[in-house]
């Protein structure tokens, strides 16, 4: 009897993949008393076949849920306290959950939490990665996730930190590639990327105008209105940074005490270390 | 001619603590320690008269005055007749108030600059007017001639130009305004400029009332002014005549255009004849015969005072500052858009010049393409300007940028308006950011100019922005707000104002940064000369082997030495000189 209740209430879980209340299984089995439910959840919650979560639409109430196939073997031999940390960061989702975010969800205290971490690191049901915005902090995701955009900090972060030389090697490219071109749109540029093959990633177009615009902003290219299609065409200024102006060629203009420096301080003109080496033919 | 609106309010930093101490640097080398003293006295306590300044300066009456003297026979301080309202005991005390002519003074530097300019424009002669001029700071022409001359034998090399020669020199430089009349000691103090901000709205003063009294007293000075700048450039009759002599007294008495034809050698004759103070009254008579208005006589008096008193004569400065501006607009110009666009941006330049009168100017006259055509062809000897001139016009005011503005068409064609102070802010924005780059690397010059373009920014977004790291990003913020080219602002979350719950936002403003950079210009030019005065100091038994009649053997022996210690002079004065170079662009145009 008990066996066939259990395929029942899975029946009826496997309809509503979104998670089933209490009161639906007993509208969708009325001819299951309520005693005969409660142990074949109980038994099904036990055998990893089912799971409950806390009702989104309502977190005073719970669903049920049925586990997908495989899961089962997957989860063998965790606990209750596992299985719910292990909800707590499969809602989560790509985002990814800190673990005091997880405490306060989970009520379960810190070195209880990290020992069930390291307990579903070492099964890989979920990893943990180092956000780019906050370097201390450490989140988990299911395994199986690819971290989203926001988290590893786009195309521009490595496995560890900020790409500068990927970034580097791209506006060197971009240069090149206007210098050969001459004028150059948007779409050009991210067409050129994309078949030299430079990125691993798939560049995006808001990608490479990042990258036009730092190059705008060193003042190495410049943007101008094309004739014919009223779109941004890149090109090289005619109006080039100065390398050199008179205050930066005297030693004052790159000194970098230059605000202490004082007339009959410890730091004056006539006693400057810069000046001399300016001045020792 | 109308007068000139007044200058644009002076870029703080022109006036601010490095710029007087450079004022004062120039003036202890140029005239010595009491005047240094002098003038930092007027510096430091603005406008002054004699007894207070005799109070503040410390300095004993006979060297006060001496100094005082010195100042204004080099044009270092300005003289302004004060005139206190009458009462009802009778007319208002007048006293003369004191001015440092800080522009002046620091623009002293500039002055061999002025000399390579007027070297290629006009010529030795009048390199050697101007340079006589500068030197002495304000002299007749008679005196001018004098000083040109024995300067000329002393030389001994050439022989000595003539009079006529120097006299048609002199002209030309007095027409093209290089050299002006000395405004008189009797100008009302010009007029305080209120900030906009703090300006408000009056209502029309009641007639009768104090208010409108002060307003008809502001209306005469201001007719002051302006009949200075009426005369400021005009050459006296004396000057005007082929020999140049400065003997026709009638000449002067009277202008030409007021004399009547059939007592003109009766009048002459008996002028010579008589003293001055009886021409005078003779001349105040035959206006009062002549129906004279009461209200012209006060005019022709002091027309004819004018032309009887000595015309002093000094360098005007402005106009060498006006004519390098307008070098550094055409060369953006070119450099931006190429040489047809230099071209038609000078030939507009050249146009307008007849209509202005200080290089503070906002933007030129509306001018058409006929004018700037015109303009081109005189500066270029006849030739042909560039066909597509008007195309080309055409294109500048269209672009982006707004350096010119269409303002319709007339009888010459098109009429166009340049932006004078757009295009100067453009030059100094480039050579901001070459500092910029210099100074704080490529990355610094990336946040400064995304700030610029995103207004407040935090350090996270910045380092975003820019694709750096966020340690670069913090380094580079913090070394620019060392330096004082961007601003931080804190806006705290809560109360008490506590750093984890404030956010720190930054920005770059163009103005401000401006500014900085033109202070910081004056600091290092400050210590460019401090160090110049160290070298000297410290190699001043050099300095004196070399001006003193010594064996040759003597100069020999320290041939090394003294290659070493004019390759750091020649090194430091070039630099000053270059530096001055941009200091005019960032304050004085």
């Amino acid at each position: 009897m008990s066996r066939k209740v259990e395929e029942l209430i899975l029946t009826v879980c496997r309809k509503h993949p979104e998670g089933v209340q209490d009161t639906a299984l007993e509208a969708e089995l009325p001819s299951v008393a309520v005693n005969d439910r409660a142990v074949a959840i109980n038994s099904l919650l036990a055998s990893l076949k089912l799971q409950i979560l806390v009702n989104p639409a309502d977190p005073s109430s719970h669903i049920y849920k049925a586990s997908a196939v495989g899961d089962a073997t997957r989860f063998k031999g965790l606990t209750a306290e596992d299985m719910l940390v292990y909800q707590c960061i499969q809602g989560a989702g790509n985002m990814g959950i800190w673990t005091r975010d997880m405490k306060q969800r989970t009520n379960l205290q810190q070195p209880k939490i990290n020992k069930i971490l390291k307990t579903l690191e070492e099964r890989c049901l979920v990893k943990s990665i180092k956000s780019v915005q906050n370097a201390s902090r450490k989140v988990y995701m299911l395994y199986e996730l690819e971290p989203a955009k926001e988290l590893t900090g786009g195309p521009w972060y490595g496995p560890d930190a900020f790409d500068s030389e990927f970034i580097t090697v791209l506006q060197e490219a971009t240069m090149s590639y206007i210098n050969t071109k001459g004028d150059a749109t948007l779409a050009d540029i991210v067409r050129f990327i994309k078949e030299t093959g430079i990125s691993k990633q798939a560049l995006q177009e808001d990608d490479v105008e990042r990258i036009i615009n730092t190059l705008e902003c060193d003042g190495k290219i410049e943007g101008v209105e094309g004739d014919e299609d009223g779109l941004p065409h890149y090109r090289l200024p005619l109006m080039s940074i100065p390398e050199a102006t008179p205050f930066t060629s005297i030693p004052c203009g790159v000194c970098p005490v230059f605000n202490e420096c004082v007339e009959g301080g410890k730091i004056s003109p006539q006693t400057c270390i810069y000046f001399d080496q300016w001045l020792d033919f | 001619m109308a007068e000139p609106p007044p200058p644009l309010a002076a870029a703080p930093a022109s006036k601010g603590p490095f710029a007087c101490r450079l004022a004062l640097k120039l003036t202890h080398e140029i005239l010595g320690p009491v005047c240094e003293q002098a003038i930092a006295c007027l510096i430091n306590h603005g406008m002054q008269q004699y007894g207070e300044l005799l109070k503040t300066s410390g300095l004993p009456a006979g060297q006060l005055s001496s100094a005082v003297l010195v100042l204004i026979q080099h044009n270092y301080v300005n003289c302004y007749l004060k005139e206190e309202p009458p009462t009802l005991r009778g007319p208002g005390p007048s006293y003369t108030l004191y001015e440092a002519a800080l522009p002046r003074i620091l623009q002293s530097l500039r002055v061999p600059r002025f000399m390579t300019h007027i070297s290629d424009e006009h010529g030795q002669e009048s390199v050697r007017l101007v340079r006589n001029l500068t030197e002495h700071g304000r002299l007749r022409w008679d005196q001018l001639l004098e000083a040109v001359v024995r300067e000329s034998a002393e030389e001994g090399g050439e022989a000595a130009p003539a009079p006529g020669v120097l006299l048609n020199q002199f002209r030309s430089l007095v027409m093209q305004r290089y050299i002006e009349r000395v405004p008189p000691c009797t100008l009302p103090p010009p007029p305080q400029h209120v900030h906009p901000n703090a300006r408000k709205k009056k209502a029309p003063p009641k007639p009768g009332s104090e208010e409108e009294a002060d307003m008809h007293r502001e209306q005469a000075d201001a007719a002051l002014r302006h009949d200075y700048q009426q005369v400021r450039f005009r050459l006296p009759s004396e000057l005007m005549s082929p020999s140049g002599d400065a003997v026709e007294v009638d000449a002067q008495a009277k202008p030409a255009g007021k004399r009547k034809r059939g007592g003109k050698d009766a009048a002459a004759a008996s002028s010579e004849a008589e003293p001055a103070k009886k021409r005078e009254r003779k001349k105040a008579g035959e206006a009062g015969a002549e129906g004279g208005s009461a209200a012209s006589l006060p005019a022709q008096a002091a027309a004819a005072g004018d032309e009887e008193a000595p015309v002093l004569w000094r360098v005007n400065y402005d106009e060498f500052n006006r004519r390098f501006r307008n070098d550094v607009i055409v060369s953006t110009a070119k450099l931006k858009y190429g040489v047809h666009a230099g071209q038609a941006v000078e030939g507009l330049l050249v146009a307008n010049a007849c209509f202005e009168q200080t290089a503070h100017c906002e933007e030129t006259v509306v001018l058409s393409v006929g004018d700037v055509s015109g303009a081109l062809r005189r500066i270029h000897s006849n030739e042909d300007p560039p066909d597509n001139l008007a195309c080309v016009l055409s294109d500048l005011a269209d672009d982006d940028m707004h350096f010119l503005e269409s303002r319709g068409s007339g009888p010459g064609g098109e009429q166009y308006v340049l932006s004078i102070s757009r295009v100067l802010r453009f030059a100094r924005l480039y050579q901001l950011k070459g500092v910029i780059r210099t100074k704080f690397g490529v990355a610094g010059m990336r946040i400064w100019r995304l700030l610029l373009l995103n207004g407040q920014l935090e350090q996270k977004q910045v380092a975003d922005l820019a694709m750096v790291t966020k340690e670069e990003a913090r380094e580079a913020l913090y070394a620019m707000l060392k330096g004082g080219y961007l601003a931080l602002q804190d806006v705290p979350r809560t109360n008490d104002r506590a750093p984890s719950r404030t956010f720190y936002t930054w920005r770059a403003n163009a103005d401000t940064t401006i500014a900085r950079l033109t202070s910081d210009l004056y600091r290092a030019a400050g210590n460019l000369h401090a160090r110049l005065e160290h070298e000297a100091r410290k190699q001043s038994e050099l300095w004196e082997l070399l001006e003193l009649p010594v064996a040759p053997s003597i100069i020999e022996r320290r041939q090394g030495e003294i290659a070493a210690l004019k390759a750091v002079t020649s090194r430091l004065e070039a630099a000053l000189l270059d530096l001055d170079w941009q200091v005019c662009i960032f304050a004085d145009v």
